[in-house]
């Protein structure tokens, strides 16, 4: 590339970011060079303030601006109920439902061996601390319905039953407004296991 | 032909964009490909489950400029009970990365899908000892490609008298008698039940090796022979070993060396 030199920093620091490769970079940084300056130094902005304020709340590992998220120092939900999930933004679609007054449990990930990613790179351990110091009764987990997601499930659903806890697994299955016969197999199969008596 | 149709076996998918994923497969005819399939996280989509890890489906490929399209899929074999145990799952995703990494990109290499198929099956029944299984599964595709280890006699003086204790010799591709190589120089050390039981591994069909049974500790042995020996010959990293390691019960748990 032959680009001056601050577009080639700026072309290389993009194509750094998850899912840009250096087409969109490319595109991304003309983008940039091409808006109002004001709007160029919102954006810088954003980013290092982002960056300098947010952090994982010590408890379920939420992104937040204190020590202790708003979940996690709201005194009216209940402590004794945990849902665990893959990552933060998944906390944002369960409280976007409105049903669940429990804390929450942010893993940062599933397991995937083929990515190298076992419980020990996941926050597997502090869950379990977390359920012996904090006389958590049930569990709810929350991974998402993917291949890794169930896989993961399975392995806390093990570790805590041992602990005498409550494991419980989201229903999951045909998507709302989804017609049967549309349903693939794999989905169909696991919405007939995960079926409650109604 | 813009279209043409193929069965494979998922490896893995990575995202693309807003709702399509690359998927990584094992196909029957066309080697190890990689497809791209439009849609596939709104979960209003067709494909939904179809392409995840493990599935066996018959796939639509419609030619594209730089990846091909996948444009249907139809399952033969979802192998749900890999699903539903987690150790299966473990064991099951090591298969699925030896296979991966044993072939470059739309590489084709004879009776790798059967392979595949056959162990992806086996698994799903009774195993008595993952170790020998994914290790047998690893050193038969290490043949497979061409590299199957030499376990009979001495790769440098030939004698088949390898009782005095022998030696993994990893560049050689295979055992290495006490004579020809003084222990000073490293090498894993392979004792001659070890070395019956691994020769038994590359003989026995994978149905065979899911009903074989060894004490741990030695089942752990010839795991980490095979760890060693398909790493050097696929000259990959291999993932899942690592977290395959961690997951030993804690009384044969060591660290590889
Ligand atoms: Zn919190
Ligand atoms: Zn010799």
């Amino acid at each position: 590339m032959y680009y001056t030199p601050p577009i080639e920093r700026l072309i290389a620091e993009l194509a750094r970011l998850p899912g840009i490769g250096p087409k969109s970079a490319q595109r991304l940084a003309f983008h940039i060079i091409k808006v109002p300056l004001q709007e160029a130094e919102d954006l810088a902005q954003a980013i290092v303030e982002a960056r300098r304020k947010v952090q994982f709340c010590r408890r379920c590992f939420n992104l937040s601006e204190m020590e202790l998220c708003e979940y996690c120092s709201d005194s009216r939900r209940d402590s004794s109920l945990v849902c665990v999930v893959e990552e933060a933004k998944d906390i944002v679609a369960i409280e976007r439902t409105g049903e669940f007054r429990g804390l929450y449990h942010v893993l940062g990930g599933a397991i995937s061996p083929i990515d190298g990613v076992g419980p020990e790179q996941l926050r597997v351990n502090e869950l379990v601390s977390r359920i012996k110091e904090d006389k958590v009764e049930e569990v709810i987990l929350a991974t998402n319905p993917s291949v890794e997601g169930e896989a993961t499930a399975l392995y806390i659903a093990n570790l805590i039953r041992s602990m005498g806890v409550k494991a419980t697994r989201l229903a999951s299955g045909l998507p709302v407004g989804g017609d049967l016969e549309y349903a693939d197999e794999v989905t169909l199969g696991r919405a007939l296991q995960g079926r409650r008596e109604i | 032909m813009r279209s043409y149709k193929d069965q494979a076996i998922i490896i893995r998918s990575h995202k693309l964009g807003e709702s399509d994923r690359i998927i990584t497969m094992l196909t029957s005819e066309h080697g190890l490909k990689r497809g791209v399939a439009k849609g596939v996280r709104k979960t209003t989509s067709k494909f939904g489950g179809r392409l995840e890890p493990f599935v066996h489906a018959s796939i639509l490929f419609h030619r594209g400029r730089n990846l091909d399209i996948i444009t249907q899929a139809e399952v033969i074999n979802p192998h749900q009970a890999l699903r539903e145990d987690f150790r299966k799952y473990l064991y099951g995703e090591a298969l699925l990365e030896i296979t991966m990494k044993s072939l470059q990109q739309d590489q084709q290499i004879p009776r790798l899908f059967e392979a595949l198929s056959i162990s992806l099956e086996c698994l799903e029944q009774e195993v008595k000892s993952y170790e020998l299984f994914l290790s047998a599964y690893e050193l038969k595709v290490c043949g497979l490609i061409g590299y199957r280890p030499h376990l009979d006699q001495c790769i440098r003086c030939g004698k088949s008298e390898l009782t005095k204790g022998a030696f993994l010799h990893l560049e050689g591709g295979g055992v290495i008698c006490g004579h020809c190589q003084p222990s000073s120089s490293g090498g894993i050390a392979i004792d001659e039940q070890i070395l019956r039981l691994t020769r038994l591994l590359l003989l026995s069909s994978m149905e065979e090796v899911a009903s074989l049974e060894t004490p741990p500790a030695r089942a752990r042995d010839i795991l980490l022979l095979s760890f060693a020996y398909s790493e050097f010959y696929l000259e990959k990293p291999i993932q899942s070993h690592k977290v395959i390691l961690g997951q030993l019960p804690p009384s044969i748990r060591k660290t590889p060396e």
